[in-house]
């Protein structure tokens, strides 16, 4: 994926774990782990803002293009 | 909309049944072959009054030869060496009804692998395009295969009756032809036509709806 979310940083940054961010935006500790390994397809704006209140961010702060990424086709494979 | 909730699990148990059911009816058949069943030297019967499709009819069974007549004798079919008619129904008839059987137990036993994923709430899951995906292609192997067999089994019978039987209409005796070829059952003559055949290709179809689902869930899934 060419989009890649740096959720881990700013959770470092703000010293926020997993579990507590969690639980302030109201999200399950599965869906947060998806967006922090970037294994996530994509995102809510609903998710973000909730996300970019409790971290006290901007969106672009959370989210970096990465060039040369190349889109994920494997996942559609079954 | 009507609540469903049930079906899959009474879809589950009723598979589960037939499943078993089938089963056993190949490990019958299968102690059937092995059992050898011949008629009795000295068995007599008859006549005995019959009706076939309304028409009355006589059937005698004496000194292994079964005579059977309709129409007041008008059209009179004799049989000899029912024993060989024995055979030949349980060395080509009986392998066809442990194949069906065999077929529908695993069949059955698929579905309901299905409907219990299904009840689970996993209707799409890689798992269960697999089930789909294998119930269509053992249907359409299941239509060619069945159809060689009940072939095999027409020309085995055909050929034994020709030999052993013979026709008589008004005191003439007419001449019971030998099968020339051998021919595909199942319908007009192919396996294409049987309901098996057109039965897989829906569910194949169904397996790649299937397979689409469980990529738009796995980008819900995916989507926070």
């Amino acid at each position: 994926m060419a989009i890649k979310l740096n959720l881990d940083r700013v959770m470092l940054e703000r010293r926020v774990s997993l579990t507590e961010l969690a639980d302030r935006i109201g999200i399950t500790l599965a869906n947060l782990s998806i967006l922090k390994t970037n294994k996530a397809r994509a995102i809510r704006f609903s998710t973000l803002d909730a996300l970019c209140r409790e971290l006290n961010c901007q969106p672009g702060e959370l989210l970096e293009h990465v060039p040369g990424g190349e889109p994920d086709e494997k996942e559609d494979h079954v | 909309m009507t609540n469903t909730n049930w079906m899959p699990k009474f879809l589950r148990w009723l598979f589960t049944v037939f499943a078993i059911v089938m089963a056993l009816g190949a490990v019958v058949f299968l102690v059937l072959l092995a059992f050898d069943p011949r008629l009795s030297p000295g068995l007599n019967f008859g006549p005995h009054d019959v009706l076939i499709d309304g028409v009355p009819g006589v059937v005698t069974f004496s000194h292994s030869t079964l005579n059977f007549s309709v129409l007041q004798g008008a059209i009179a079919l004799t049989l000899r060496n029912t024993d060989g008619l024995i055979e030949t129904l349980k060395h080509y008839g009986l392998p066809i009804l442990i194949l069906d059987a065999a077929f529908f137990a695993v069949l059955f036993d698929l579905l309901r692998r299905l409907f219990r994923n299904v009840g689970r709430g996993e209707s799409f899951t890689r798992e269960t395009v697999r089930l789909v995906q294998i119930i269509g292609i053992s249907l359409l192997i299941f239509s060619v295969v069945s159809a060689l067999a009940e072939g095999w089994f027409q020309y085995a019978l055909f050929w034994f009756l020709a030999h052993n039987a013979s026709v008589a209409i008004s005191g003439t005796p007419v001449h019971l032809p030998l099968p020339q070829n051998f021919e595909i059952s199942g319908g007009g003559g192919t396996p294409f036509d049987s309901p098996y055949f057109f039965a897989g290709l829906l569910v194949l179809a169904l397996s790649e709806v299937f397979r689409q689902g469980l990529v738009l869930k796995r980008e819900h899934d995916l989507t926070v």
